[in-house]
């Protein structure tokens, strides 16, 4: 199948002529037949040399240039989607500087109904400021987690500068939202999920992010990520329960300064600027943690206060939310049928939650969850793996279960072990 | 006195067992299908144990770790990573320790042949023994580090190697068949710089042994634990192992640097290399695994003048580390750090033991540490300056 595959990288670009480049050099050495890829930039309402560039530029590959005005990552990236031919969209940010296998590893992954995610660590080298080194653990954090054999993929999960999907999926789907100036990304994974998209990460599709981010930049995006939570929560009331702003409450004392309310994203105060300078100078990791927190947490809720027109709106916001267990499909399994016959139903049914059983003795429930992947087999064994071992273990003890190599011990030491 | 080392395999038949009468107790470590999962310990009588009396408790003792293994087996899962299929270079740093040596060698040579590259740096010998001993395993190489110290040695080793994961084991510890595969094995996370195991005694013949063992384990438990900058302050590495038991990824340390040759045995600071190590790559944003499944056995100093003089100098090794986190990359938690460790650890010892209280620590071990630790940030500026 992979042997007629025809791809499309899809670059959506804004004022990054020279990261542009870097991006397009890298694609140049694919090891993937250029015969079967295609690559199809858009220059998203660009004001530096990005078009002429882009006129001049002759690529070794099929090179498609488009100019538009600016449409946000999202204008642009579906219509990168629209002018391409491939069977496989492959998407990258236009600070990613793609490995040479990226678009291979992309096209070797892929199947119906399947997003991959690729590798995507931020290629900070030698730096040790203290913010860097915590986004680069956090971004390490996140991947480790997709890396993980049955993981239970969440919207929360979707970083999309690095990831591909099938045209017909993306198509089907009805592309990015536009008007989203952040967490598109989210909004996309949280209408592929309910069609029973699945996700998988790939290592080998590596890029290296080139992410210019720094305080101010991220305390923007926190702004607007707090403004796009609302809107995500609007279309898709059932994920409200779900998003930041209803698992904490607003802080009591902004830690950002503001010209007025409803003025877009706020700035950081000179005096915070310098104390935070300072911890990271002086590398006092904890310290620093809290204080930059505290700034994003208030500049995340001048955006919720500002997209709800008043943060006194919230309560009712989340109110209004129906109750996701609501429509949530949940089934009942007892493993004294065997473990296998069981994964099949979850592969067949791809429940919303399941309760787990083992003849009479109750082993637990992996519960419904709003913006979450529906279950399949082997969600169900891993979780049987980790959270639910002990219970399993007592259940396997009760039931007095028979179990090839099963260590020889009395069931009541066992099941004062497992009680430990 | 004397506790017998002994290692109880839990799916196999237990037998009593005799010609123990030169010990009083046994510390049993305890295993599933070979992975350790716990330890506990048993009194002996009349030189003999009965094990299979004291089933349940031993599969008590090994608690929640037997459990998850257990079950892992019944579901057919296994949280580890996949075998590494490329060879590795594993390094052996010795000096004028040539029996431990060869038991150490011995240990390797069983360890399964994958193309992994064995390597012996001889520093500073005062003798040809430990060539000689290296002499007698054609598969081992013999390199010879001249200028004293152990991270000299080190990163001698890490300069000799042919492959980019380079495992250390210390001279006088022995390798546990499948020691190096569980160390390896965690390297397929590319973010991962660092992995670190279990290492349990191999010999508890003496008080000054027992004593060590009971102070300073260098067991971290026996659940596999994946740290970073997140889960653990860059200064606090106390928790996560080891250079008895560590490899590294070459390429990661050359994004952080090598090991600092001011630190550790051979140097004025006697000791620290390894953790210091452990912190630069924390604080670089790079992960460290802690594998219990990779297992070693270490020959603890057996006199109490030896004791004293490591406890010595693992406090002058754990405050030349913060002397130079702060002097030299300017790590200002590291004073925080110096003052908590005193006052959490060191002075409730003190005073216990000057009151002639009961506790872990007999007055001259607490002092050789506390000593140690005031000695250590003049011993880090006098190693850095006979540089």
């Amino acid at each position: 199948m992979n042997g007629a595959a025809t791809v499309s990288v899809v670059v959506s670009t804004h004022d990054r002529r020279r990261s542009l480049e870097r991006l397009l050099a890298g694609l140049a050495a694919q090891t993937w037949p250029r015969p079967r890829m295609e690559v199809v930039v858009v220059a998203n309402g660009c004001r530096d040399d990005t078009a002429e560039f882009l006129r001049g530029y002759r690529a070794p590959f099929e090179l498609q240039a488009v100019e538009q005005p600016d449409g946000g990552p999202a204008g642009g990236r579906n219509r990168g989607a629209k002018e391409a031919h491939g069977d496989l969209l492959v998407f990258l940010d236009d600070d990613v500087e793609p490995s040479p296998d990226l678009v291979r590893a992309h096209a070797e992954a892929r199947a119906p109904d399947t997003v991959v995610i690729g590798y995507l660590p931020p290629a900070y080298g030698r730096d040790r400021d203290l913010l860097r080194v915590g986004l680069r653990t956090w971004w390490e954090r996140l991947f480790a987690t997709l890396a993980r054999p049955g993981h239970r993929f969440r919207y929360t999960d979707f970083v999309s500068g690095n990831f591909s999907i099938p045209a017909t999926l993306f198509e089907r789907v009805g592309g990015f939202t536009l008007g989203l100036r952040s967490r598109d990304d989210y909004e996309l994974a949280a209408r592929l999920l309910p069609l029973g998209t699945r996700f998988v990460f790939s290592r080998a599709a590596l890029g290296r992010h080139h992410d210019a981010t720094d305080l101010d930049a991220l305390c923007r995006r926190k702004y607007w990520e707090g403004h796009a939570d609302v809107a995500i929560g609007t279309r898709h009331p059932s994920l409200r329960a779900t998003l930041e702003l209803a698992g904490a409450a607003p802080p009591t004392r902004l830690s950002v300064r503001r010209a007025a309310p409803a003025s877009g994203p706020p700035t950081i105060r000179a005096r915070d600027r310098r104390l935070l300078a300072l911890l990271g100078r002086l590398r006092l990791h904890e310290p620093f943690r809290r204080r930059a927190q505290a700034m994003f947490a208030s500049a995340y809720w001048c955006g919720v206060g500002d997209a709800l027109g008043g943060i006194e709106r919230l309560p009712s916001y989340l109110r209004a939310g129906p109750s996701p267990a609501h429509d949530a499909d949940e089934i009942e399994v007892d493993l004294r049928e065997g473990l296998p016959a069981a994964e099949r139903r979850l592969d067949d049914e791809r429940p919303d939650g399941v309760r787990i059983r083992f003849g009479d003795t109750v082993v637990g429930r992996i519960p419904p969850e709003p913006g979450a992947e529906r279950l399949r087999g082997l969600h169900l064994r891993a979780a049987l793996a980790h959270e639910l071992a002990p219970a399993l273990a007592s259940a396997l003890m009760l039931e007095r279960a028979l179990l090839p190599g099963a260590v020889p011990v009395p069931a009541e030491t066992l099941l004062s072990a497992t009680a430990a | 006195m004397a506790a017998r080392v002994l290692d109880v395999e839990l799916t196999q038949p237990l037998h009593e067992v005799s010609g123990l009468d030169a010990y009083d107790e046994a510390l049993i470590v305890l295993r599933f299908r070979g992975r350790p999962v716990g330890q506990t310990r048993r009194p002996i009588s009349g030189g003999r144990l009965d094990l299979p009396g004291a089933h349940a408790e031993l599969v008590e003792a090994a608690g929640p770790c037997l459990v998850e293994r257990w079950v892992h087996e019944f579901l057919g899962w296994s949280d580890d990573p996949a075998p590494r299929a490329e060879p590795a270079t594993v390094a052996v740093c010795t000096r004028d320790r040539p029996d431990d040596v060869r038991r150490c060698l011995e240990g390797l040579v069983q360890q399964p042949d994958r193309g992994d590259e064995l390597l012996v740096v001889d520093n500073a010998p005062s003798t040809e023994a430990t060539a000689d001993v290296v002499a007698a395993f054609p598969r081992v190489r013999y390199v010879r580090e001249p200028r004293p110290g152990l991270n000299r040695a080190r990163n001698r080793a890490l300069r000799e190697a042919r492959h980019d994961v380079v495992a250390f084991n210390d001279d006088d510890a022995v390798p546990d068949p499948g020691w190096l595969d569980a160390l390896v094995r965690n390297f397929d996370d590319p973010a991962v710089a660092c992995v670190t195991g279990l290492t349990m005694p191999l010999e508890l013949e003496t008080e000054a042994q027992e004593l060590f063992q009971r102070l300073s384990p260098f067991g971290r438990g026996f659940r596999r634990v994946v740290f970073d900058a997140t889960t653990v302050s860059p200064l606090a590495v106390g928790p996560i192992g080891a250079g008895a038991n560590m490899a590294v990824r070459v390429s990661a340390l050359d994004e952080v640097g090598p090991f600092d040759e001011a630190l550790d045995a051979g140097t004025p600071t006697r000791s620290g290399g390894d953790s210091e190590m452990f912190s630069r790559l924390l604080g670089a944003g790079l992960r460290i695994v802690y594998d219990p499944a990779a297992l070693n056995w270490h020959r603890h100093r057996r006199t109490r003048q030896e004791l004293r003089q490591t406890l010595y100098g693992y406090g002058v090794g754990i405050s030349a580390f913060l002397t130079r986190s702060l002097l030299v990359r300017g790590e200002w938690t590291a004073p925080v750090v110096a003052w908590k460790w005193f006052r959490h650890r060191h002075a409730p010892d003190l005073v216990r033991a000057l009151l002639g209280r009961p506790g872990p620590r007999p007055l001259d071990l607490v002092v050789a540490e506390l000593g140690g630790c005031l000695a250590g940030p003049w011993a880090y500026l006098r190693s850095r300056g006979a540089r």
